[in-house]
């Protein structure tokens, strides 16, 4: 079935099953690869994207259930203001291991502080708790959210002086 | 597979003029009637236990039915009414989350899988370790029901009946949940003292092992009313009405001072053997790869004492100093 949304800002219109997963589609058809599949059920995170704005696994969600509802992934949640300065942390503090699970940190992470600019650790363990790196560099990955915070702070302060 | 030896990438026949996403809740329930169909509104559960690997379409026993942006289940109600569709994350923000909630709703999942599973859709899955059950149990949640030929109520106690299965027909779907208006029954105002525990191996996205939701109505150091719902213990959430009565109503045992309602913590703490005991002759889980039957059962009755001599009597003892 003809299936449209709207994916990174933009409307796209595509012939498509609708039990075909949103993870399938997004590498397959469009070749946005920062998609990646860890377990497949929902557990891992590194598939996370936005849908409607709201942090979600790709891997979960069928092509039926996308019609008229927006989503965006890493490759145009990382031109964003908050999504740069996730990145640039994450680049900073050493929060790249091997590298596969980044894509999802740095998706919930730029949700995580869209809805609260200031989180406690608690916040952020909350908001990454779906997420999970086998490297085990979640210290790194904190340390990023902590420099991405006192980056929006110093923004908003600059930005009202 | 197929003979070629690559999977099937066709998702099974779906007619191509069959309707899969409906626009309203009166063409769902159209397609409910014309034959067998599997509603999905999230679909956390329904996609995970159906996918085929990577790059294949998920298969599924019949025609899927596309039910989660339908705009008349996705409605959150100061009446206490919340469509079927609304997701837990639309919940958890929402002013108008009924308060038993609250304490569940971070505890569910992780916040992505919370943006897409929905209530109607972890009642209807009806697993034993279903995290919203025990709290819709104790509140006595009616849930709205609807197919072409009209609608109809029913408690949750009578819904699910076992692990995966309810009484919802195959031309019906789950539409509401009711939690009761504010200020009706006493069952339906928010308690003023709820312990939940979900026992699992990590704190977020885990299944539970076993759960435990209490709500308890006090006053002036005297518990009035009590709802005890244990979850993922027995085939369906357990609740035993005729037990909560027993420790706030009744005659005042041994040295317990006759008073108008309900029971002091020295009064609940004397009564809570017997109704442990009454649990414990319950309380039949299974075991299974995230725990032992041993392990579930003699961790929810040691919760159960915790709550009834311990926490809930303090709880009761500070409300009485207080009133002083």
């Amino acid at each position: 079935m003809i299936i449209s949304f709207t994916l990174n800002g933009k409307p796209v219109s595509l012939d498509l099953d609708p039990m075909a997963r949103l993870l399938d589609v997004l590498r397959r058809e469009f070749g946005l690869t920062s998609v990646k599949e860890g377990c497949g059920e929902g557990e891992c995170g590194a598939c996370s994207i936005l849908l409607d704005g709201q942090l979600a696994n790709s891997c979960l969600i069928l092509m039926g259930a996308v019609t008229g509802r927006s989503v965006d992934t890493l490759e145009s949640i990382r031109e964003s203001g908050i999504g740069r300065i996730v990145t640039d942390a994450i680049v900073e503090t050493g929060g790249v291991q091997c590298g596969f699970c980044t894509p999802g940190f740095v998706v919930a992470g730029a949700a995580l502080l869209k809805e609260n600019p200031a989180p406690t650790d608690e916040e952020i363990a909350q908001g990454f708790s779906g997420n999970l790196c086998r490297c085990t560099g979640y210290r790194q990955i904190f340390e990023a959210m902590r420099v991405a915070t006192d980056r929006l702070t110093e923004g908003e302060r600059e930005g009202s002086s | 597979m197929s003979a070629s030896g690559h999977p099937d990438r066709s998702g099974g026949a779906i007619a191509a003029d069959r309707v899969i996403v409906p626009a309203t809740l009166d063409e769902a329930l159209s397609v409910r009637a014309a034959g067998a169909c599997r509603p999905i509104a999230g679909g956390t559960d329904l996609v995970v236990r159906n996918r085929r690997g990577a790059d294949v379409p998920v298969a599924l026993d019949a025609p899927p039915l596309f039910i989660g942006m339908l705009p008349e289940l996705r409605r959150i109600d100061t009446a206490g009414t919340i469509g079927s569709a609304v997701t837990l994350a639309e919940l958890e923000r929402s002013p108008l989350c009924p308060a038993p909630f609250k304490p569940v709703l971070p505890e569910f999942a992780s916040p992505a899988v919370r943006t897409l599973a929905t209530i109607g859709g972890n009642i209807c899955n009806a697993s034993p370790a279903a995290d919203l059950l025990p709290p819709l149990h104790a509140h006595d949640a009616v849930l709205e029901i609807a197919s072409s030929a009209g609608r109809r109520q029913v408690p949750i106690a009578d819904f699910v009946t076992g692990p995966g299965t309810t009484t919802l027909r195959s031309n019906e779907l789950l539409v509401a949940v009711h939690i009761g208006a504010a200020g009706t029954d006493p069952a339906r105002t928010d308690p003023d003292y709820v312990f939940y525990r979900k026992v699992a191996a990590r704190r977020s996205n885990a299944l539970s092992k076993l759960s435990i939701y209490v709500a308890a109505w006090t006053g002036a150091g005297r518990l009035t009313r009590i709802a005890i719902a244990l979850g993922a213990v027995a085939p369906t959430v357990i609740r035993l009405p005729v037990v909560e009565s027993a420790l706030t109503q009744g005659a005042a045992g041994p040295g317990e001072s006759a008073a108008p309602i309900g029971v002091d913590a020295t009064a609940l703490v004397n009564r809570a053997p017997v109704a442990i005991d009454a649990y414990a002759s319950v309380v039949r889980p299974i075991d299974d790869q995230r725990s032992s039957a041993i392990y579930r059962r003699d961790t929810v009755l040691r919760l159960l004492r915790f709550v009834l001599t311990d926490d809930l009597p303090r709880h009761l003892r500070t409300q009485s100093r207080e009133d002083q």
